[in-house]
Protein backbone atom coordinates (compact mmCIF):
# COMPACT_ATOMS: atom_id res chain seq x y z
CA UNK A 1 0.00 0.00 0.00
CA UNK A 2 3.05 2.26 0.60
CA UNK A 3 4.27 1.75 -2.83
CA UNK A 4 0.65 3.16 -4.25
CA UNK A 5 0.38 5.67 -2.31
CA UNK A 6 3.87 7.09 -3.54
CA UNK A 7 2.44 6.68 -6.66
CA UNK A 8 -0.47 8.26 -6.39
CA UNK A 9 1.20 11.44 -4.49
CA UNK A 10 3.87 11.51 -7.43
CA UNK A 11 1.22 11.45 -10.09
CA UNK A 12 -0.49 14.24 -8.39
CA UNK A 13 2.45 16.19 -8.43
CA UNK A 14 4.34 15.78 -5.23
CA UNK A 15 8.03 15.84 -5.30
CA UNK A 16 9.45 12.04 -5.01
CA UNK A 17 11.95 12.87 -2.12
CA UNK A 18 9.32 13.35 -0.16
CA UNK A 19 6.82 10.72 -1.05
CA UNK A 20 10.10 8.28 -1.31
CA UNK A 21 9.88 8.74 2.73
CA UNK A 22 6.15 8.64 3.22
CA UNK A 23 5.39 5.43 4.20
CA UNK A 24 1.28 3.97 5.02
CA UNK A 25 1.01 2.80 8.40
CA UNK A 26 -1.68 0.53 10.13
CA UNK A 27 -2.31 0.93 13.92
CA UNK A 28 -3.62 -2.62 14.50
CA UNK A 29 -7.17 -2.30 14.28
CA UNK A 30 -9.61 0.08 11.44
CA UNK A 31 -6.96 2.43 10.35
CA UNK A 32 -4.15 3.78 7.87
CA UNK A 33 -2.14 6.54 8.56
CA UNK A 34 0.65 8.73 7.31
CA UNK A 35 3.00 9.96 9.83
CA UNK A 36 5.52 12.09 8.20
CA UNK A 37 9.12 12.21 10.37
CA UNK A 38 9.74 15.37 11.98
CA UNK A 39 12.12 17.02 9.46
CA UNK A 40 9.85 16.89 6.53
CA UNK A 41 6.57 17.22 8.64
CA UNK A 42 6.56 20.86 7.66
CA UNK A 43 6.89 20.52 3.78
CA UNK A 44 4.41 17.45 4.11
CA UNK A 45 1.57 20.30 5.25
CA UNK A 46 2.45 22.73 2.68
CA UNK A 47 1.89 20.32 0.16
CA UNK A 48 -1.20 18.71 1.83
CA UNK A 49 -2.55 22.35 3.55
CA UNK A 50 -1.29 24.74 0.77
CA UNK A 51 0.48 27.91 2.12
CA UNK A 52 0.04 31.30 1.47
CA UNK A 53 1.83 30.84 -2.14
CA UNK A 54 0.36 27.45 -3.19
CA UNK A 55 -3.03 26.22 -2.60
CA UNK A 56 -4.05 22.52 -1.12
CA UNK A 57 -3.07 19.68 -2.65
CA UNK A 58 -4.47 17.02 -0.68
CA UNK A 59 -2.80 13.53 -1.96
CA UNK A 60 -3.01 12.24 1.60
CA UNK A 61 -6.40 12.90 2.15
CA UNK A 62 -7.45 12.19 -1.80
CA UNK A 63 -5.71 8.59 -1.10
CA UNK A 64 -7.43 7.59 2.45
CA UNK A 65 -11.30 8.37 0.53
CA UNK A 66 -10.45 5.56 -1.90
CA UNK A 67 -8.73 3.27 -0.18
CA UNK A 68 -11.51 0.54 -1.25
CA UNK A 69 -9.48 -0.63 -4.23
CA UNK A 70 -6.70 -1.64 -1.68
CA UNK A 71 -8.98 -4.30 0.28
CA UNK A 72 -7.01 -7.51 -1.06
CA UNK A 73 -3.80 -5.30 0.95
CA UNK A 74 -5.65 -5.09 3.61
CA UNK A 75 -7.14 -8.72 3.69
CA UNK A 76 -3.49 -9.35 3.13
CA UNK A 77 -2.13 -7.86 6.29
CA UNK A 78 -5.06 -8.84 8.63
CA UNK A 79 -4.63 -12.34 7.51
CA UNK A 80 -0.71 -11.78 8.39
CA UNK A 81 -1.91 -10.44 11.78
CA UNK A 82 -3.79 -13.14 12.77
CA UNK A 83 -1.58 -15.82 12.06
CA UNK A 84 0.94 -14.18 13.79
CA UNK A 85 -1.14 -14.56 17.05
CA UNK A 86 0.78 -16.66 19.32
CA UNK A 87 -2.43 -19.09 19.67
CA UNK A 88 -1.60 -20.43 16.08
CA UNK A 89 1.94 -20.52 16.51
CA UNK B 1 -27.27 26.42 -8.88
CA UNK B 2 -26.80 23.10 -8.31
CA UNK B 3 -24.51 20.45 -6.97
CA UNK B 4 -21.02 21.54 -5.21
CA UNK B 5 -22.27 25.02 -6.00
CA UNK B 6 -25.60 25.26 -3.79
CA UNK B 7 -23.01 23.24 -1.00
CA UNK B 8 -20.29 26.26 -1.85
CA UNK B 9 -22.50 28.74 -1.39
CA UNK B 10 -23.98 27.79 1.33
CA UNK B 11 -20.76 27.35 3.51
CA UNK B 12 -19.84 30.64 2.50
CA UNK B 13 -22.89 32.28 3.40
CA UNK B 14 -22.46 30.02 6.79
CA UNK B 15 -19.02 31.40 7.53
CA UNK B 16 -19.51 35.30 6.27
CA UNK B 17 -22.90 35.42 8.79
CA UNK B 18 -21.21 33.57 12.09
CA UNK B 19 -17.71 34.43 12.26
CA UNK B 20 -16.57 37.99 13.75
CA UNK B 21 -13.85 39.55 15.59
CA UNK B 22 -13.96 42.40 17.64
CA UNK B 23 -11.30 44.87 19.28
CA UNK B 24 -10.28 48.23 20.37
CA UNK B 25 -11.45 49.97 17.59
CA UNK B 26 -14.32 47.72 16.76
CA UNK B 27 -17.02 46.37 18.46
CA UNK B 28 -17.88 43.62 16.03
CA UNK B 29 -16.80 43.15 12.28
CA UNK B 30 -17.36 40.61 9.83
CA UNK B 31 -14.55 38.29 8.96
CA UNK B 32 -14.07 38.23 5.21
CA UNK B 33 -14.65 35.03 3.16
CA UNK B 34 -13.00 33.94 -0.26
CA UNK B 35 -12.78 30.60 -2.37
CA UNK B 36 -8.99 30.66 -2.46
CA UNK B 37 -6.52 32.80 -1.42
CA UNK B 38 -6.99 36.51 -2.34
CA UNK B 39 -4.67 38.97 -4.51
CA UNK B 40 -1.53 40.37 -2.02
CA UNK B 41 -3.09 43.60 -2.10
CA UNK B 42 -6.14 42.73 -1.01
CA UNK B 43 -5.01 40.00 1.42
CA UNK B 44 -2.88 42.92 3.52
CA UNK B 45 -6.06 45.12 3.90
CA UNK B 46 -8.03 41.92 5.08
CA UNK B 47 -6.29 40.05 8.00
CA UNK B 48 -8.39 38.23 9.58
CA UNK B 49 -9.74 36.32 6.76
CA UNK B 50 -10.81 32.73 5.62
CA UNK B 51 -10.41 31.19 2.79
CA UNK B 52 -12.50 27.95 1.74
CA UNK B 53 -10.77 25.02 -0.88
CA UNK B 54 -12.20 22.12 -1.96
CA UNK B 55 -10.24 19.65 -2.40
CA UNK B 56 -11.74 16.39 -2.77
CA UNK B 57 -15.05 14.53 -3.92
CA UNK B 58 -15.85 10.93 -3.33
CA UNK B 59 -18.40 8.25 -2.88
CA UNK B 60 -19.75 7.75 0.15
CA UNK B 61 -19.74 3.96 0.11
CA UNK B 62 -20.95 3.77 3.64
CA UNK B 63 -24.06 5.11 3.02
CA UNK B 64 -24.21 3.25 -0.70
CA UNK B 65 -28.16 1.71 -1.47
CA UNK B 66 -29.86 0.46 -4.48
CA UNK B 67 -33.12 0.16 -5.31
CA UNK B 68 -35.44 3.22 -6.63
CA UNK B 69 -37.27 5.70 -4.46
CA UNK B 70 -39.39 8.65 -4.39
CA UNK B 71 -37.00 11.69 -3.24
CA UNK B 72 -38.13 13.74 -0.24
CA UNK B 73 -37.07 16.94 -1.85
CA UNK B 74 -36.80 18.47 -5.38
CA UNK B 75 -33.42 17.93 -6.29
CA UNK B 76 -32.49 21.98 -7.59
CA UNK B 77 -31.44 22.16 -10.97
CA UNK B 78 -33.03 19.39 -12.28
CA UNK B 79 -35.39 18.33 -14.60
CA UNK B 80 -37.82 15.21 -14.96
CA UNK B 81 -37.61 12.88 -17.56
CA UNK B 82 -39.56 14.44 -20.04
CA UNK B 83 -37.54 17.69 -20.08
CA UNK B 84 -39.77 19.67 -17.49
CA UNK B 85 -38.69 21.57 -14.34
CA UNK B 86 -39.42 19.99 -11.41
CA UNK B 87 -42.45 20.97 -9.03
CA UNK B 88 -42.39 20.65 -5.57
CA UNK B 89 -46.15 19.04 -5.78
CA UNK B 90 -45.07 16.35 -7.84
CA UNK B 91 -43.86 12.99 -6.23
CA UNK B 92 -40.56 11.83 -8.21
CA UNK B 93 -39.37 8.04 -9.14
CA UNK B 94 -35.31 7.72 -9.24
CA UNK B 95 -32.75 5.64 -8.34
CA UNK B 96 -31.61 5.66 -5.06
CA UNK B 97 -29.15 8.68 -5.46
CA UNK B 98 -25.08 8.03 -5.49
CA UNK B 99 -24.26 9.52 -2.08
CA UNK B 100 -20.93 11.39 -1.97
CA UNK B 101 -18.65 13.13 0.78
CA UNK B 102 -17.37 16.62 -0.71
CA UNK B 103 -13.99 17.94 1.40
CA UNK B 104 -13.19 21.09 2.14
CA UNK B 105 -10.45 23.00 3.89
CA UNK B 106 -11.57 26.15 5.27
CA UNK B 107 -8.18 28.27 6.90
CA UNK B 108 -7.74 31.29 9.00
CA UNK B 109 -5.57 33.64 9.04
CA UNK B 110 -5.07 36.48 11.26
CA UNK B 111 -2.81 39.06 12.84
CA UNK B 112 -3.70 39.40 16.31
CA UNK B 113 -3.72 36.20 18.65
CA UNK B 114 -7.15 37.56 20.09
CA UNK B 115 -8.63 37.57 17.02
CA UNK B 116 -7.30 34.11 15.95
CA UNK B 117 -8.50 32.95 19.33
CA UNK B 118 -11.70 34.24 18.20
CA UNK B 119 -11.74 32.58 14.86
CA UNK B 120 -11.04 29.67 16.89
CA UNK B 121 -13.58 29.94 19.03
CA UNK B 122 -16.61 30.50 16.85
CA UNK B 123 -15.88 27.67 14.19
CA UNK B 124 -15.80 25.65 16.97
CA UNK B 125 -18.53 26.45 18.86
CA UNK B 126 -21.01 27.87 16.43
CA UNK B 127 -20.49 26.51 13.25
CA UNK B 128 -18.61 23.07 13.46
CA UNK B 129 -18.23 21.28 16.75
CA UNK B 130 -16.72 17.97 16.41
CA UNK B 131 -20.31 15.94 16.25
CA UNK B 132 -23.49 17.35 15.26
CA UNK B 133 -23.17 20.06 12.78
CA UNK B 134 -25.22 21.06 10.05
CA UNK B 135 -25.47 23.04 6.90
CA UNK B 136 -28.87 24.35 5.61
CA UNK B 137 -28.89 24.13 1.24
CA UNK B 138 -31.58 26.61 1.38
CA UNK B 139 -32.70 26.07 -3.08
CA UNK B 140 -33.30 22.61 -2.04
CA UNK B 141 -34.96 23.37 1.68
CA UNK B 142 -32.22 20.04 2.93
CA UNK B 143 -30.06 19.78 5.68
CA UNK B 144 -26.87 18.14 5.68
CA UNK B 145 -23.92 16.66 7.62
CA UNK B 146 -21.19 19.00 8.00
CA UNK B 147 -18.69 16.66 10.06
CA UNK B 148 -14.92 18.68 10.91
CA UNK B 149 -13.16 16.04 10.31
CA UNK B 150 -9.84 17.71 11.41
CA UNK B 151 -7.99 20.76 13.14
CA UNK B 152 -4.47 22.05 12.69
CA UNK B 153 -2.44 25.04 14.13
CA UNK B 154 0.29 26.22 11.82
CA UNK B 155 1.15 29.47 12.85
CA UNK B 156 3.80 31.30 10.79
CA UNK B 157 5.74 34.03 9.88
CA UNK B 158 5.15 36.37 7.02
CA UNK B 159 7.27 39.30 6.31
CA UNK B 160 8.73 39.16 9.87
CA UNK B 161 4.84 39.72 11.30
CA UNK B 162 3.13 36.86 13.46
CA UNK B 163 0.96 34.99 11.00
CA UNK B 164 -1.77 32.91 13.21
CA UNK B 165 -3.21 30.15 10.56
CA UNK B 166 -5.94 27.67 11.47
CA UNK B 167 -6.99 24.83 9.00
CA UNK B 168 -10.55 22.97 9.50
CA UNK B 169 -11.08 19.76 7.15
CA UNK B 170 -14.77 19.06 6.87
CA UNK B 171 -16.85 17.08 5.02
CA UNK B 172 -20.03 18.07 3.74
CA UNK B 173 -22.51 15.19 2.93
CA UNK B 174 -24.21 15.38 -0.52
CA UNK B 175 -25.70 13.27 -3.39
CA UNK B 176 -25.80 12.76 -7.10
CA UNK B 177 -28.75 11.41 -8.98
CA UNK B 178 -27.61 8.47 -11.09
CA UNK B 179 -30.80 7.90 -13.13
CA UNK B 180 -33.41 10.86 -14.39
CA UNK B 181 -36.43 11.49 -12.47
CA UNK B 182 -39.94 10.22 -13.19
CA UNK B 183 -42.85 12.04 -12.78
CA UNK B 184 -45.37 10.18 -11.19
CA UNK B 185 -48.81 11.81 -11.96
CA UNK B 186 -51.19 9.49 -9.09
CA UNK B 187 -48.83 8.79 -6.43
CA UNK B 188 -49.09 5.86 -4.84
CA UNK B 189 -51.43 6.68 -1.54
CA UNK B 190 -54.13 7.31 -4.65
CA UNK B 191 -53.80 4.55 -6.84
CA UNK B 192 -57.09 3.14 -7.00
CA UNK B 193 -57.70 -0.66 -8.14
CA UNK B 194 -60.66 -2.18 -10.52
CA UNK B 195 -63.39 -3.89 -8.55
CA UNK B 196 -63.14 -7.74 -8.30
CA UNK B 197 -66.47 -8.29 -10.39
CA UNK B 198 -64.78 -6.83 -12.82
CA UNK B 199 -61.70 -8.37 -12.82
CA UNK B 200 -62.81 -11.58 -12.85
CA UNK B 201 -65.40 -10.93 -16.17
CA UNK B 202 -62.08 -10.70 -18.08
CA UNK B 203 -61.26 -13.95 -16.93
CA UNK B 204 -61.34 -16.92 -19.98
CA UNK B 205 -63.88 -19.62 -17.81
CA UNK B 206 -62.90 -23.17 -18.41
CA UNK B 207 -66.38 -24.91 -19.20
Amino acid sequence: MTAKFRSYAYKNGWPTEITRRLKVEHDGGDNFFIQPSDDIEDAVLNLEQGNLDNPPNAAILRFMNRLHPHVDDYVNLIFTEIMDMEIFK
Amino acid sequence: MTFLLNEDAALKTLLKSRVKVSDAANNSRPVGVWFRQPDVEIREQSYPYLTIEMVDISEARDRRHSGFTTLPYVPDGSFDTEGNVLRSDVQYLTETPIPVDIDYQVTAYSRHPHHDRQIIATILTQIMPFRHGVLKIPEDGTVRRLELMGYAKRDMTEQGKRLFVNVFSIRINSEILSTGLLALDNPVDNIRYAGSQATNEDVPQDN
